[in-house]
């Protein structure tokens, strides 16, 4: 187990044990990657990922004695999602055939009339959750950087001011963490 | 290789902004909320963390029959606020008090004109 494991590994038992401040440094650092991981699970429906996002972070909070660090605390928050979220679809199994007019499920047709294939679409969507969990595997600084950086269309210089360096050093480190992420997708791949 | 590096870069971007851009990004009160909700919930010590409130709620409940059974009058029991578990406690003892405090209340009034 590596030093970052074990430090992630000291913060669930920490908060495991009712330390506020610890709890909500782990779910201010998961909560982003966490609901963008359900998010593209759910093919982008956000009320329905909300709803998991919540009810995967209470069952986590139950669960956080049991964590024993044997993976990463990441795959552990989204193999509980897995299983919110298959609770999820079977609910919605139970509670409505909701069939559109032309007999197709309703997401199904909104692929459909968005013009792509599913397969296609199925493809995007393991692509963004690749993405998300190489980037739940970098180190916090670089996570932080690359989003900033290319999801929220920062600047160099607003993403120098957000990490607290200066703009040769943010560029240095948005250069590493790019180099990290992308071992960290061909090594997931 | 200032090309390579840049195309590189672009394509990183576009998979990063893929993955966290936008409606995959979740919204400010939402994350506030959830928060809250996590910090205001007891430790995940399980049954050792509700078992204050569920105690209060269980012990309020024996207050409550043994009155009716005192008094003879019928005694609602206040539902404390708290955990699921104080909860399903309150509603058992609840349930208790409809179906035994009646018949105390009966038993009671038939000593009583029995005495008098």
């Amino acid at each position: 187990m590596g030093a970052n494991s074990q430090g992630e590994l000291a913060l669930v038992r920490s908060a495991a044990t009712g330390n506020g401040k610890d709890l909500s440094l782990l779910y201010e650092d998961w909560a982003d990657p966490l609901f963008a991981f359900i998010h593209h699970r759910l093919s982008g429906r956000r009320e329905e990922a909300e709803d998991v996002f919540q009810e995967t972070w209470l069952a986590a909070l139950r669960s956080l004695p049991t964590y024993r660090g044997e993976s990463r605390f990441f795959s552990w928050l989204c193999a509980i999602a897995r299983r919110k979220i298959a609770d999820c679809r079977r609910r919605q199994s139970r509670d409505a055939a909701v069939m559109s007019a032309d007999g197709l499920p309703e997401d199904v047709a909104g692929i459909a009339d968005a013009g792509d294939l599913p397969d296609d679409e199925l493809m995007r969507q393991s692509t963004r959750e690749l993405v998300v969990q190489a980037l739940a595997e970098l180190p916090r600084e670089y996570r932080t950087a690359l989003i900033a950086r290319y999801a929220d269309d920062q600047s160099v210089g607003e993403v120098a001011r957000l990490l607290g360096r200066n703009y040769k050093g943010a560029e240095s480190l948005l250069s590493r963490a790019r180099e990290a992420l992308r071992k960290a997708m061909a090594g997931a791949e | 290789m200032k090309e390579t590096e840049t195309c590189s870069e672009e394509s990183i971007g576009r998979l990063v902004r893929a993955a966290f851009g936008g409606d995959a990004r979740l919204g400010a009160h939402r994350r506030e909320l959830v928060k809250h909700c996590l910090l205001s919930r007891p430790s995940p010590g399980g049954a050792g963390a509700t078992f204050p409130t569920a105690s209060i709620a269980a012990l309020a409940g024996v207050l409550a029959v043994f009155a009716g059974w005192l008094v003879g009058w019928e005694v609602g029991v206040a539902v404390l606020p708290g955990g699921a578990q104080a909860l399903h406690i309150a509603a058992a003892v609840l349930i208790v008090n409809i179906t035994f405090v009646p018949v105390t209340s009966i038993l009671i009034v038939t000593r009583r004109k029995r005495h008098a």
